[in-house]
């Protein structure tokens, strides 16, 4: 109190002699190296007086000599200086050199391996939106995906294979919690899709490789998405397709939301109109229905619960394996439950508590000359807590307990084989993120995982660093042991086995300035224990599987070259080879192709109102295998080429915001064939004959409506 | 000993005394440059002085800090319009800081509620397709809150009829959805007396042409 008194005297006492003992402070501020800062804010802490730098970031400002003054140095984009002085009589002349302010987007963040889209990140290389829009996508994550380097554009397949690991090796989970059938059901050399619809989620962390020890239990990849908190308003939500329709609507309240749809699907009317390299005899049909719940609790906590259901079917005729130039009927019924809750609150500045509980059944029941009928009960709990210490270092503990549930019949005429088992996962880890100075990002954890079914315990390490190189540009690397359970195929065969695991070791570059962002990344991921059986012997099989996957993946991100445009370049280098389930010798799997890119445009023709999205996608040739012949994997597929299209066009239906998308798969036409497929037995002159992969139908048409009815997509009353 | 403190009690009310005529006078000048700028199109004069003042204001004013928020998102308006997509949040981060400033000092005022909704129209400018889906029913939650808060200031409605007016019809928007809102901005600009000198007036004009842009719009659609 005292010295303020004094202040304030001495103030009294200097605004009396006013005029007489006023100093003047001159000096310059420079806005980083080498720019003045213009219009920087200079004041004499406490006073209201101050002025601001003129073109050449010099400044003039007199003053009231006094003891001890501070002088306020503020800039936008800048980090503020205040300088401490003693003004006496003379004049003084001081220079600044500002600091660039440490936002999101400058600041040295942990990137190796992941691609993020997100809202409410600015560091972040994608938003929610751009997966929606992705041409070919079609309103699947997992096809937008597909257009980021490490992946493989396999169309024949649809899955996610990631940087020379197989599809299985990719898990996904939502709200942290693992989901155990993230696609539709489908035979062989029919594409799948991504179960969930990309409006569900807010936020998506696509992980390549070196991820967070938070996550386990998948050899190559975790794709992490994050499903939205409460919505903005009430909606109603109508769609209507060519291939089906949906209708959802979602309540809210002041605290809570509720929301629940039905959708319909049949590829009946689609398949007749357009010809179809496949002979369906009842084309896919498929029903689903969703409920979601948000409640914000009094203590600011964020309860999510949503349960989905998807009942699905088709009936087709498809190569018999014993003679694939013969063909009989198939069918296919999957029914597909999940539904989890999970709970989120800060409980103070100090913790935060994220809980989930996850519970899923699946079952799918294959008819030909054979049927199998398969189900897979999942349950699951997962806590994780996050102590926030004061120098913006974060320490998270977690654990979680998976546990499955496999049963499976397979009867072929005499054959009757029945298998069943249960796996209990069970795992903990501890992770520490922060900053070692302001050019250091760290984040170093471990991971305890316990295999039951397998009587396994595995301990991995996980560590990724990244390094601020220059405004814009940084560093990264990360590193760490990644184990998973050899799939449901084999353990139900054997369980005399031990988790697969795989070693990454990854170099990230990436640099950023105003909407460009240039990425390039160097791997290297070493596989052992892999599972392997003499071929057709899986019940022998064992861990003495291996193999590496190596390569280079480029991407490139321009907003801004073209006005209203927006595009990415990536590009995959990949060189692998395996030797795992039946190969008899190391060799380049048949879903990795050397060279992969993909050209993903977008542009907004304001005029008409009409967002336009080109994707092309090209594929060098993938190695398959021909029995007939002693080399193994020796065959190539053609080179693989797409460029799809699409248009949205938005405007309004009766007064409602409306969306009307149409796209087409394959524009040009190219010749698009993924090898062959052999008969498991050879023919009476010991040949295995073969059919060509090829897609359903050369192009794939798609026309919807979408229609969004209340306050939640329109803006007034 | 009881002579000292009368003087040191005498030398603080007069301290304290000058103290808030300083204050004054400080913000009348703001102010000043603050009308000043709303020709010019600079607000950087007025978003420095605003600055200072709020950093030396008197406890429980909060006028101070809400022009200097209300400077700032004039200056992410103009990055805006000069196509410097960096600075727009930038200015817009620091706006919005101001604004949290003085929603400490005086929360529930109708004036700050209804720059929060400036603030996150602001944020649909600078990216609608990113930014729109979140940012526009918050802030016309904002300006409802504010019409809620003060049924009689006209900023709110200003500011709803404007962001109504530069949003596609198809997402909600368009001049006949902005019109009632700048009709009822009108009125309450014509009626709503400002606390003091120093309170905010800015709007009017700007409602003006909104209503006149929106009227004749609708004349054309009409024909």
């Amino acid at each position: 109190m005292k010295p303020n008194f004094f202040l304030a005297l001495l103030l009294i006492v200097a605004n009396a002699l006013h005029g007489q003992s006023e100093a003047i402070l001159a000096g310059r501020v420079m806005a980083g190296k080498a720019e003045p800062a213009v219009g920087a804010n200079l004041y004499i802490k406490g006073s209201f007086d101050g002025t601001s730098t003129d073109a050449d970031g010099q400044f003039r400002l007199p003053y009231l000599p006094a003891d001890s003054l501070v002088l306020v140095v503020s800039y936008i984009g800048f980090e503020p200086v205040e300088h401490t002085f003693t003004g006496g009589q003379d004049s003084l002349w001081l220079e600044f050199r500002l600091k660039p302010q440490s936002t999101e987007l400058q600041q040295v963040v942990i990137s190796a391996g992941a691609f993020e889209a997100s809202d409410e990140k600015k560091a972040v290389l994608l938003r929610p939106i751009d997966i929606v829009t992705t041409a070919g996508s079609n309103g699947n994550i997992v096809a937008a995906l597909n257009t980021l380097p490490g992946t493989q554009s396999n169309a024949e397949d649809g899955r996610i294979f990631v940087r020379g690991g197989d599809a299985h090796e990719t898990q996904t989970f939502i709200d942290g919690l693992r989901v155990p059938n993230p696609y539709t059901s489908n035979v062989p050399d029919l594409p799948v899709r991504g179960r969930f619809s990309p409006f569900l989620f807010k936020g998506t962390s696509f992980s390549t490789g070196g991820y967070s020890a938070a996550y386990g239990d998948a050899l190559s990849s975790a794709l992490v998405l994050q499903t939205k908190d409460l919505p903005e308003a009430s909606v109603t939500s109508l769609s209507m397709m060519t291939l089906g329709g949906g209708l959802s609507h979602t309540e809210r309240w002041e605290n809570s939301a509720l929301s629940a749809g039905v959708d319909y699907t049949n590829l009946g009317p689609y398949t007749r109109l357009v010809p179809q390299n496949i002979d369906w005899e009842d084309p896919v049909t498929a029903q689903g229905a969703q409920v979601g719940f948000r409640q914000k609790m009094g203590n600011g906590a964020l309860l999510k619960a949503q349960a989905n259901a998807q009942w699905s079917g088709f009936s087709m005729r498809y190569p018999l394996p014993e003679n694939p130039t013969e063909q009989s009927l198939l069918s296919l019924q999957n029914d597909n439950y999940y539904g989890s809750a999970t709970y989120h609150q800060l409980i103070n500045e100090e913790w935060q508590l994220d809980a989930g509980l996850a519970a899923g059944y699946d079952s799918e029941r294959i008819d030909q000359h054979f049927s199998v009928d398969r189900s897979n009960a999942m349950m699951q709990g997962r806590a994780v807590a996050i102590r926030y210490f004061e120098n913006d270092w974060a320490l998270k503990l977690g654990t979680e307990w998976i546990h499955s549930d496999f049963k499976e019949h397979y009867q072929e005429a005499e054959t009757d084989i029945q298998s069943a088992f249960q796996e209990d996962y069970i795992s903990a880890f501890a992770e520490t993120e922060g900053y070692l100075g302001e050019k250091v990002a760290l984040r170093a954890g471990l991971r305890a995982e316990r295999y039951n079914l397998l009587d396994a315990n595995r301990l991995s390490p996980r560590l990724s660093l990244a390094y601020k190189a220059g405004q814009g540009g940084q560093f990264a690397l990360a590193y760490g042991h990644f184990y998973q359970a050899p799939q449901q195929d084999w353990l139900r065969f054997t369980q005399n086995l031990s988790p697969e695991r795989a070693d990454h070791y990854l170099v990230n570059y990436q640099y950023r300035k105003g909407g460009r962002t240039i990425r390039a990344e160097l791997y290297h991921k070493a596989y052992q224990n892999l599972v392997q059986f003499p071929a057709g012997t899986p019940w022998l099989a064992e861990n003495s599987g291996e193999g590496y996957a190596r390569g280079l993946d480029l991407f490139y991100r321009d907003r801004v070259s073209i006005p209203n445009g927006d595009f990415w370049v990536s590009y995959s280098y990949l060189d692998t080879e395996r030797r795992y389930e039946d190969y008899p010798v190391a060799a380049t799997p048949d879903f990795a192709a050397k060279h992969n890119l993909s050209v993903v445009y977008k542009h907004w023709i304001q005029e008409l109102q009409t967002n336009l999205g080109l994707t092309y996608t090209l594929g060098s040739p993938r190695p398959y295998d021909d029995p007939n012949t002693l080399r193994f994997n020796d065959l190539r597929t053609p080179t693989f080429q797409d460029l799809s299209l699409n248009l949205s066009y938005l405007t309004e239906l009766f007064g409602h915001f409306t969306i009307v998308h149409a796209s087409v798969s394959n524009v040009l036409g190219f010749e698009q064939s993924f090898g062959e497929r052999f008969s498991n037995q050879p023919d009476p002159n010991g040949r295995f004959t073969s059919t060509a992969i090829r897609p359903p139908a050369p192009r794939f048409f798609f026309v919807g409506v979408f229609v969004s009815i209340g306050e939640g997509s329109t803006f007034s009353n | 000993m009881r002579a000292l403190m009368v003087l040191f009690s005498l030398a603080l009310s007069i301290s304290t005394f000058a103290q808030n005529d300083r204050y004054n006078a400080a913000m009348e000048k703001a102010v000043g440059e603050l009308q000043a700028a709303e020709q010019t199109r600079d607000f950087s004069t007025p978003a420095n002085t605003f600055e200072r003042i709020t950093a030396a204001a008197p406890e429980g004013e909060w006028l101070p800090a809400y022009y200097q928020s209300y400077c700032h998102i004039m200056q992410a308006v103009g990055a805006m319009q000069e196509g410097k997509p960096d600075q727009i949040t930038a200015f817009l981060d620091k706006a919005q800081a101001a604004l949290n400033k003085a929603k400490g000092i005086s929360p529930e005022n109708p004036e700050i509620l209804a720059l929060q909704g400036y603030i996150y129209t602001g944020h649909v400018w600078a990216d609608p397709m990113a930014n729109g889906p979140m940012y526009s029913p918050q802030s016309a939650v904002a300006y409802k809150t504010a019409m809620e808060a003060g049924p009689d200031h006209p900023r709110a409605y200003h500011l709803m009829g404007m962001h109504l007016f530069y949003m596609p019809a198809m997402y909600g928007g368009g001049a006949a959805r902005a019109l009632p809102y700048l009709e009822q901005a009108a009125e309450r600009f014509e009626s709503h007396e400002p606390a003091s000198g120093l309170h905010p007036t800015w709007g009017s004009y700007f409602n003006k042409q909104l209503l006149e842009q929106a009227t004749a719009k609708l004349a054309k659609e009409e024909k």
